[in-house]
């Protein structure tokens, strides 16, 4: 009984009236955990009912507090017949079961009805006292950390990074049970909530379990979805890295002593061009890229019929090269498609992964990390599964490394390779990733069956591992041995699955994550140092309000200093920026066809063309200009098909579809005039009679890699129907675009750009040594300069002309990444969003789907105008398909104001700041090199969306005066937070998250049967989407917070039958409950309105009439 | 199937043009193309159709806040909308913002159901939408409905259950006071009284006649009625209209104004003051009956301003003339006789009815 559960209840208000007769409501409450359920007294004739109930206890086990929520029903008491049912509010206890939390829930709660909304609140007081329980078998994780946050927790620094976790249960649904035809509507959707709750707890617990096992104490970057499959179940998964966290109270002054970081920093460097592996060169071949044109008919796209499961799948929509020939469209020769079975031939995989492990043997490179080698299924109750992988992949660790400082842990002894190499997070500690490759991703596609036994989910955890099975290649393929970024979708439609599996291969140095040794001090100190030096990033970036480009300065100048004053001039590689963006593979096995140039910056290694990639663009990575917002589209008719032709049919089409998306990325990319994508994101949809996919991700201009070369539009041959002066007319129009794209977005990069790095004095040529000569390089070089696109006829040059995106209206910028490249001061959190969107399309074609996405962008920017200037941050898009003509676009983003630094805090600090530090090391070359970019990208013309923040400051003035004469209400108020933050993004821009209390995940649904009355569709949708936000805020101020960061939405499923007035919503929120403390200046106090819930949960929102008046006579 | 376009932010934020064609009564449509006459399309480079689902998402918002802003007090407390405190406010205050000309249609009739349902002709006389003016109306009958039987003072109930600024409780304050006491305003002869000069003359009723004013003893009973003692005592004043005392008055009067109303004014009070005079006695004594307080306005009106009017008084004149009668009590050989509380109870009702005589006469 290692657990005692309080609750008290204590008043309630607003209720809704449920005795017509009296107006009135005669409420009492039912507390239910488990099986054990309690009342409160009746509260008679009142729609505000004081309970102050007693405490009502529950001795449970501590497995139940992770598993069950704690559900709490208002009800109307009704002495002759049933009682009326008010709502519900469920809560998760589970960020009450970690120690360093708070252990009270306390505040208003919406009372919830699936039927009804929100009606009425309710206060309530939640504890739970947790005695410690140190049994070796116990079944529950209490205590492990989740944060959905996909970098490592603001003030918090990594011990450890234990790998890749993941665990999948399996359940029915109640809406799909019989009983769910003889019960109510509520019973079942609140029968349905409970279960999502349930299986989500019991997921995290799992999760808990194995994070535990591997030493860890908390898991980032984690990951939850749900397969809602309809007949066969619900799945719900999750994915995660394990890490073992410690919290930093405060930067300790960095001790000068020699930084083990350099070194291992280096040493995977040298691995990788010392030795040519033969390994390497195997593995590209067997899995070559979807674009290559050369691979004929072993394309990796029919892998359907090569590994007899209907799986199709992607390697990468990698960095690839520029000039995708039409041959490629040929590979997908009939291939003899192998009938999807529900039993998958399940020896295809294990086989496939043999092979990649012989390979990874021989493979120095990965060694370069001290991996734990970990079984997926390595739950307490089943042996491991993946045991026979473990055998082949023993001789893995044969370092290459300088030996370092590490104690031996016994779990690394028994198993060396992580099996599955993957982290789940975007932002990384610097010096975590040393090279990135670019985008893996792999697919397959399933036909749903039964899952006859919820306890052995095995044919969805076979489905999984084949998929990261073959990412794992795929990155092996790339040089990589690890995978960044890591993310697993699926799509359903009726009873066909799709899964993907996405991430960036990249060679990362785990010895980032010092030696699991159980104690902080012995920890390698590099670590701390990391730590700390991200840290005083962080605080400067918070603090002093450095931009992101002078943010960037200061980590690399930061760098800078922790070589300079740990390890000798001449190990040290100051230029660890372009490092990144190097290329992991050799120049003689390529991947994929990709042009190889010399680094922009250090003139010295390989870097690519183009850089796709699904994370976050590191801080060392310099870029010039801004990023921008840029998105792919297709969309495909299907044949209504079911069964396994129906898969057929899909999984011959995916190849395709990956190929055109990649295609229009690419032409896209160009036109901006940029060579980078960070935070790609691929969403396949599968409806009935049609596919969609979306490829969303923010392009930027590394300042590394080569300039992209001007697009140019090409008949491909003289008979083709495109007369010679439409097409001169359409590269003139191209020429125009670009240049006026790269004049929005800065580009301009400065000519002598390595010229700044070659004048600063270093001793860096001793790692230089293994490099080939260049010459052979220059081969490639020949056709750099353009990028043809191919017509052939006047539908064609229509298409050309669709790659053409408008620009986002002055004082709008816009990507999907967590932070924007580029962006001038971040001032405050405007406005987290939600919009959904659903309608026909004019026609099944890429061009109306386009045009939906398009007009959907527009008309945000449209009702966004009051905000100006200001950054959409983290804008992630949903399609759904929910019936057959029809498309839903779910979109959510974060709206930051940007603008000047308040005037309390001189925007010269930062600069001063870094003139001192750069003063200190001597080194003011990377000030130069920062400085230079700033004026160079002023100079040219002093056009209003220059970046420089005078210019910036004068166009902010310049939006704001045309704004004011239609300023919204107080928005100078809305400009700063008051009450509670929810946002996308895991770091708050103007101020720092204090603490985190705990993860927060919930599904909500709501039904209603009476949609006409309550605004149609869109009143019934509106109205849900911020009932769900105010019951995030709800729990998050009971927890004491003041913010959700990363939040999302997802799941958001709508099914309406309007001619019976009818319709059903679900949604999927999750989030990390945070405190945020404002930087002075930036935020003023919080209103008294919010100080007063901050502090005092119970009683707030009893606004006395009083105290408004006070309000009143005060500002009038 | 219904399209789906809708969008929701975190914080939800007012824009207060919409909000106020909102309040108008304009639909989703309507309000769309004002915005698209001011031009908003061109300077955004925005479609029609942008701008309407805008404009829906916004009427949406109200819709959904309409709860809410109908009792104010739970607007702070509600959890579906975060809204600043400030705007909060503002959004209270814009919703029972009234049109003058709308409200006093509404306070000529009673505030029943069927009225309500009436309102059209409200509308079309005032050219205000129906919607506003059905908004209008029930806010009035709401706030009523509320304070009508709150002890204390009427101004501080309104504040403090609907929150609104104290310029505009005040306003309600004297809605809530006419509409209580069932003034009759809705004659005629009455219809080119203002809804301003009502609430003067409600405002200065309630300060000195009701049961909160400073000379009533029983201060918690409800303020919406006027203090029974005073009303009683008032009718002690009748002695102002014996014959005796009439004349008496009349001479001192005349007397005191000597020099100060031009001759033709002099001659016609000579003729008019004792009816004048007579009238103001009357309606004060006749105030202790309910159906004669009701008719207030309109014996103001009959017996007073009327005849003023038709002798071409300027305001002025009347002015200087009523606040002569009014102080010549104290030199009237009656108030010495009756002692001191016959004077204070004639001071009291005179202040008043002078301040309403005063704002209602038009010239």
């Amino acid at each position: 009984m290692p657990g005692k559960l309080k609750v008290k209840i204590v008043a309630a208000q607003d209720l809704p009236v449920m005795d017509r007769a009296s107006e009135l409501t005669d409420a009492f409450v039912e507390i239910k955990f488990g099986n054990t359920t309690y009342k409160t007294d009746v509260y008679r004739k009142s729609l505000n009912p004081q309970w102050n109930s007693e405490w009502f206890r529950f001795e449970v086990d501590d497995e139940d507090l992770q598993d069950e929520p704690l559900q709490i029903r208002v009800l109307d008491h009704d002495t002759y017949s049933a009682h009326d049912a008010i709502g519900k509010v469920y809560i998760d206890l589970d960020p009450l079961l970690s120690k360093e939390n708070t252990s009270v829930f306390s505040g208003w709660f919406p009372i919830y009805d699936t039927m009804h909304g929100i009606r009425g609140n309710l206060n309530i007081i939640v504890k739970v006292d947790l005695f410690t329980d140190f049994n070796k078998f116990r079944q529950s994780s209490c205590g492990v950390k989740f944060f959905c946050t996909s970098r490592v927790p603001e003030g918090h620094l990594v011990q450890a990074i234990l790998g890749f976790v993941e665990e999948l249960v399996v359940n029915d649904d109640p809406e799909y049970q019989w009983i769910d035809k003889i019960r109510s509507m509520r019973a079942s959707n609140e029968a349905r909530q409970v279960q999502f709750s349930k299986l989500s707890g019991q997921l995290q617990r799992k999760i808990g379990l194995k994070v535990l096992e591997l030493g860890g104490n908390s898991v980032i970057g984690y990951q939850q979805y749900f397969d809602l499959e309809g007949e066969s179940g619900i799945v719900v998964r999750a994915i995660g890295t394990a890490v073992r966290l410690a919290r930093l109270f405060q930067p300790l002054p960095s001790p000068p002593l020699a930084s083990p970081g350099q070194e291992c920093l280096s040493a995977p460097d040298q691995g990788v061009r010392s030795r040519t592996s033969s390994g390497c060169l195997t593995a590209p071949s067997a899995c070559t890229p979807p674009v290559s044109p050369l691979s004929g008919s072993v394309c990796r796209y029919p892998l359907t019929s090569r590994l007899s499961s209907h799986r199709a799948s992607v390697p990468c929509i990698a960095v690839t090269t520029a000039t995708p020939s039409p041959s490629c469209h040929s590979p997908f020769v009939g291939s003899s498609f192998v009938l999807p079975e529900d039993g998958i031939v399940a020896n295809s995989s294990p086989t496939t992964t043999a092979v990649h492990c012989t390979k990874l043997s021989s493979s120095p490179i990965k060694t370069a990390m001290p991996l734990v080698r970990r079984s997926s299924d390595s739950d307490i109750d089943l042996p491991p599964k993946g045991g026979s992988l473990s055998g082949s992949s023993g001789s893995g660790n044969a370092p290459i490394k300088p030996p370092m400082l590490r104690a031996a842990v016994p779990q690394q002894q028994s198993i060396e390779m992580l099996e599955y190499p993957f982290f789940t997070f975007d932002l990384f500690p610097a010096g975590f990733v040393v090279h990135l490759g670019g985008v893996v991703s792999a697919r397959s596609v399933k036909l749903l069956d039964r899952i006859h036994n919820p306890d052995e989910p095995e044919t969805r955890d076979t489905w999984w591992m084949e998929l990261r099975t073959e990412i794992r290649s795929h990155a092996r393929a790339m040089g990589c041995h690890a995978v960044v970024g890591y993310r697993e979708r699926t799509t359903i439609c009726d009873e066909i699955i799709v899964l993907s599996a996405c991430g960036t291969a990249a060679a990362v140095n785990l010895q980032m994550a010092p030696p699991k040794t159980s104690t902080l001090l012995t920890a390698s100190l590099d670590r701390t140092m990391f730590d700390k030096e991200q840290l005083t990033v962080k605080k400067e970036k918070h603090k002093l309000f450095v931009d992101i480009n002078l943010a960037n300065q200061a980590s690399r100048s930061h760098f800078t200093t922790a070589t300079a004053d740990g390890v000798n001039i001449e190990d040290a590689r100051p230029r660890i920026n372009c490092r990144l963006s190097h290329i992991p593979y050799k120049e003689n096995s390529l991947p994929f066809p990709v042009q190889l140039s010399k680094c922009a910056i250090c003139q010295r290694s390989k870097v690519p063309d183009i850089l796709f990639t699904t994370i976050e663009r590191p801080p060392e990575l310099p870029v010039i200009g801004k990023g921008c917002f840029i998105q792919a589209r297709l969309c495909r008719p299907k044949k209504e098909t079911h069964g396994e032709t129906n898969a057929k049919e899909i999984s011959d089409a995916l190849p395709f579809m990956e190929y055109e998306l990649h295609s229009q990325l690419i032409s896209k990319l160009k036109l901006k005039g940029m060579n980078s994508l960070f935070g790609l994101q691929v969403h396949i949809t599968v409806g009935e009679c049609m596919i969609v996919a979306v490829a969303t991700a923010t392009a930027v201009y590394l300042a590394s890699l080569p300039p992209p070369p001007l697009p140019k539009v090409l008949a491909k041959d003289d008979k083709s129907d495109v007369s010679n002066n439409h097409l001169l007319k359409l590269n003139k129009r191209i020429t125009e675009v670009v240049a006026k794209n790269k004049e929005r977005y800065g580009i301009h990069p400065p000519e002598q750009l390595s010229m700044l790095f070659e004048s600063s004095p270093r001793g860096q040529q001793t790692d230089d040594s293994d490099e080939e000569p260049v010459s052979e390089l220059e081969l490639s070089a020949g056709n750099k300069d353009t990028f043809v696109l191919e017509v052939d006829d006047a539908e064609d040059v229509e298409l050309v002309s669709t790659l053409i995106d408008p620009l986002p209206p002055v004082g709008f910028d816009v990507c999907n990444t967590e932070m924007m490249p580029g962006v001038p001061h971040v001032v405050c959190n405007l406005q987290m969003f939600s919009q959904v969107w659903r309608g026909r399309l004019g026609s099944v074609s890429n061009r109306s789907f386009s045009q939906v996405c398009d007009n959907i962008i527009r008309s945000l920017f449209f009702k966004l105008r009051a905000m100006t200037p200001c950054c959409l941050n983290h804008l992630s898009f949903d399609v759904d398909l929910p019936e057959n003509d029809e498309i839903q676009v779910s979109l959510t983003g974060m709206c930051l104001g940007v603008g000047e630094p308040p005037i309390t805090v001189p925007s010269t600090v930062p600069i001063t700041g870094h003139q001192q530090d750069t003063h200190r090391q001597g080194r003011g070359e990377e000030l130069l090199f920062h400085m230079e970019l700033h004026t160079d990208s002023a100079a040219p013309g002093h056009t209003k969306d220059q970046l420089t923040p005078q210019q910036f400051s004068r166009n902010y003035q310049m939006c704001s005066s045309s704004f004011a004469n239609r300023v919204f209400l107080f928005q100078n108020e809305q400009r700063y937070c008051t009450g509670v933050l929810l946002t996308p993004l895991s770091s708050i821009p103007g101020g720092h998250i204090q603490n985190y209390l705990g993860h927060f995940n919930f599904f909500i649904i709501r039904e209603s049967t009476s949609v006409r009355e309550e605004g149609g569709l869109n009143g019934f949708m509106h109205c849900f989407l911020a009932e769900v936000m105010a019951i995030c805020r709800a729990h998050v101020a009971a927890l004491g917070g003041n913010a959700l960061v990363a939040y999302q939405m997802t799941e958001c499923i709508l099914d309406e039958s309007l001619h019976k007035n009818q319709s059903q919503c679900l949604v999927n929120v999750c989030g990390d409950v945070v405190h945020v403390i404002y930087d002075a200046g930036l935020s003023q106090a919080p209103s008294s309105d919010a100080v007063d819930s901050n502090l005092h949960p119970a009683g707030r929102r009893r606004v006395s009439p009083l105290r408004v008046l006070c309000h009143l006579t005060g500002t009038s | 199937m219904d399209h789906v376009d809708i969008f929701v932010g975190n914080n939800t934020m007012v824009n207060p043009e919409l909000y106020k064609l909102w309040l108008n009564g304009y639909t989703a449509p309507e309000a769309a193309q004002v915005q698209q006459k001011r031009g908003i399309l061109h300077e955004y480079g925005a479609t029609y159709e942008m701008l309407l689902s805008d404009t829906l998402d916004h009427f949406r918002t109200f819709f959904m806040l309409e709860r809410f802003l109908k009792n104010p007090p739970s607007m702070g407390e509600q959890l579906v909308f975060q809204i600043a405190a400030t705007t909060q406010r503002s959004l209270i205050h814009e919703y029972y913002q009234f049109d003058a000309t709308v409200i006093r249609e509404i306070l000529s009739k009673k505030l029943s159901s069927r009225f309500r349902n009436a309102l059209d002709d409200v509308s079309d006389r005032t050219r205000v939408s129906l919607r506003s003016c059905r908004r209008q109306f029930d806010n009035v009958k709401r706030v009523f409905k509320t304070v009508e039987e709150m002890p204390g003072s009427l101004v501080d109930n309104i504040t403090s259950y609907f929150l609104l600024s104290t310029q505009l409780a005040q306003q309600y304050a004297a809605i809530v006071f006419i509409v209580n006491n069932r003034f009759e305003i809705g004659k005629k002869k009455l219809a080119y009284l203002t809804f301003g000069d009502l609430v003067h003359c409600a405002n200065e009723m309630i300060a000195t006649w009701s049961n909160s004013a400073k000379d009533s003893k029983d201060h918690e009973d409800v303020e919406v009625d006027l203090n029974r003692d005073f009303l009683h005592d008032l009718r002690d004043v009748k002695v102002l209209a014996d014959k005796e005392i009439l004349d008496e008055h009349k001479f001192i009067v005349m007397r005191r104004l000597q020099g100060k109303l031009t001759p033709v004014a002099m001659a016609d009070l000579d003729n008019n003051f004792k009816s004048l005079s007579k009238a103001l006695v009357n309606i004060a004594c006749g105030l202790n009956h309910s159906k004669e307080l009701r008719d207030f306005f309109l014996d103001l009106v009959e017996k007073v301003i009327e005849p003023c009017r038709q002798a071409g008084w300027s305001s002025r004149e009347i002015h200087t003339f009523l606040f002569v009668y009014k102080d010549t009590s104290t030199a009237l050989e009656v108030f010495s006789r009756h002692g001191p509380a016959l004077r204070m109870v004639w001071d009291r009702y005179m202040n008043t009815t002078v301040s309403c005589l005063m704002k209602i006469y038009h010239t």
